[in-house]
């Protein structure tokens, strides 16, 4: 009989989602420079604490009271968090200039966790933050390089800072204008992807479905 | 990421193309149904489908229950269920299918004995047969027990490495003992997965002292009952009037145990209440329909 007694995950699982949450609520509330130049860098431990919440509630099941005791938060605090509403954060986000005058010391928990709320939709849709993106962007393309694909070395290096995801094909083109894929004119291949692209694994992967159609 | 982008990201929302099938492209992807013998006797005989014979329109027993579909298995305490999935997972087994095993109350070694002592009833060699039943023992482990995500991803590692297609979970109430409010959310996700993975499910799902004996309804309340393709009721009841001695055709003071199947989405059905019987040897039968 196979027996299998602990989970086969890795326990940092947690740490990362609740991680990247937080980076995409920044990027939301304008990023770290916006941040700074409004002075509400002090909005930062908020969303940290509503990143966390948010995570342990909807992926981890973990009740109120378990969740406070984690995070280090009062009851009332988390049920305020979770109340949150999305959408009112996101009206709030948007007119980013009149809620930095209102909550210019501290993030309300309720706009905190809205945006939490609206970071975590995000991510679990697969539209992670721009850092990520491009650090993992980074990291791809210099394993092209190790592995020798001249292609797909030269694509994401040529559309290093690009911001996914990529819609529509203007700002690719902009990009790998002149370049050559392959034998093929770069804007000819472009012209034939499918859009959205969440992310550079997905470039790579619609321009080789092209490329092997051709 | 400037305002007009939000907009456009987020405006009015979004289409999302990938959900939507036309529906010849949706049955392409549907699994084709077919009866999994359950090893319970007289309850393969309770499903059929209907199909078209020679223009005709005929009942056809399915030998099981549907493939692919997710039950609840549900009643109060020492009404059969656990023997129910025990003989499931047993039978499927012994024909060289692998069964995936997650117990939630009784720790595995428990569990495995338990299992041997059903093979044995069921005149089975346990030992040839042992290693196609793989137990994820979430009763000793907190973090299987209390983290979905962890046993999920178990489960997923458990599927893949010995190819499953059978899936027992016992019981589904104990994943949200605490958090009764979270039943269906549990449920829901379960569930999911199970169709995710294209599995043959069994939950055990315990009842409730105020729920009515022959109901679908289970902990966490009706909602949970409605996610899953259908609900096996097992009951039992004390023969204390002359009128249940004459309709159950028990003396008075007896226990009659009972079993009804409450829906199942996915092929026709029999609906009458029937005799649940647990013999001697720890077996699950299903007798006659009550009245007959």
């Amino acid at each position: 009989m196979i027996v299998i007694g602990s989970p086969m995950t890795d326990e940092k699982e947690v740490e990362h989602l609740v991680t990247r949450v937080f980076f995409k609520s920044i990027e939301l509330l304008g990023g770290m420079s916006k941040l700074a130049e409004y002075r509400t860098l002090t909005w930062l431990p908020s969303l940290a604490r509503a990143s966390y919440v948010v995570v342990l509630k909807d992926q981890y099941m973990k009740t109120d009271e378990e969740i406070a005791e984690i995070v280090g938060l009062t009851k009332n605090t988390v049920r305020n968090i979770l109340r949150a509403d999305p959408e009112l954060a996101l009206r709030k986000v948007k007119a980013l200039e009149e809620l930095v005058k209102e909550e210019s010391k501290e993030l309300k928990v309720h706009t905190a966790g809205g945006v939490a709320k609206l970071a975590y939709r995000e991510v679990k849709e697969g539209r992670e933050a721009q850092t990520l993106i491009q650090y993992c962007s980074a990291v791809a393309e210099d394993m092209a390089k190790i592995l020798e694909i001249p292609w797909a070395y030269l694509v994401l290096k040529k559309t290093k800072g690009i911001h996914y995801p990529i819609t529509d094909s203007s700002s690719l083109k902009e990009k790998l204008q002149g370049v050559s894929i392959k034998g093929f004119s770069a804007e000819e291949v472009i012209s034939k992807l499918h859009y959205p692209i969440k992310n550079p694994a997905e470039l790579i992967h619609e321009i080789k479905q092209v490329l092997l159609n051709q | 990421m400037d305002r007009e982008e939000f907009q456009k990201l987020y405006g009015d929302g979004e289409v999302l193309l990938d959900s939507v099938f036309k529906g010849s492209q949706a049955i392409e992807k549907a699994p084709k149904i077919y009866g999994v013998p359950t090893g319970i006797e007289g309850l393969d005989d309770l499903f059929f489908v209907v199909v078209s014979e020679k223009g005709k329109i005929v009942k056809k027993n399915l030998g099981g229950i549907p493939a692919y579909s997710v039950f609840n298995i549900t009643g109060v305490s020492d009404t059969g269920k656990t023997l129910m999935v025990e003989q499931f997972a047993v039978n499927q087994a012994s024909k060289g299918e692998k069964v995936a095993f997650i117990t939630v109350e009784t720790p595995a070694n428990f569990v495995a004995s338990s299992l041997k002592l059903r093979a044995t009833a069921m005149n089975l060699n346990f030992d040839d047969f042992q290693d196609n039943i793989i137990i994820i023992d979430a009763a000793s482990s907190t973090r299987l027990r209390e983290n979905i995500p962890d046993l999920l991803a178990t489960l997923a590692h458990v599927i893949k490495e010995y190819k499953v297609k059978f899936t027992v979970v016992d019981s589904v109430t104990g994943l949200f003992e605490t958090k009764e409010m979270l039943a269906r959310a549990v449920v829901r996700r379960l569930f999911n997965f199970m169709k995710k993975w294209y599995q043959t499910a069994l939950f055990v799902s315990q009842k409730r002292s105020g729920h009515e004996e022959l109901t679908a309804e289970a902990a966490g309340g009706y909602a949970v009952g409605h996610i899953v393709d259908g609900t096996m009721v097992l009951a039992k009841e004390l023969v204390d009037s002359s009128y249940k001695a004459k309709l159950y055709g028990k003396p008075v003071g007896d226990i009659v145990r009972l079993f009804r199947i409450d829906g199942c989405r996915m092929s026709g059905h029999d609906t009458k209440t029937h005799f649940l019987e647990i013999t001697e040897s720890g077996l699950v039968k299903i007798g006659q329909p009550i009245g007959k």
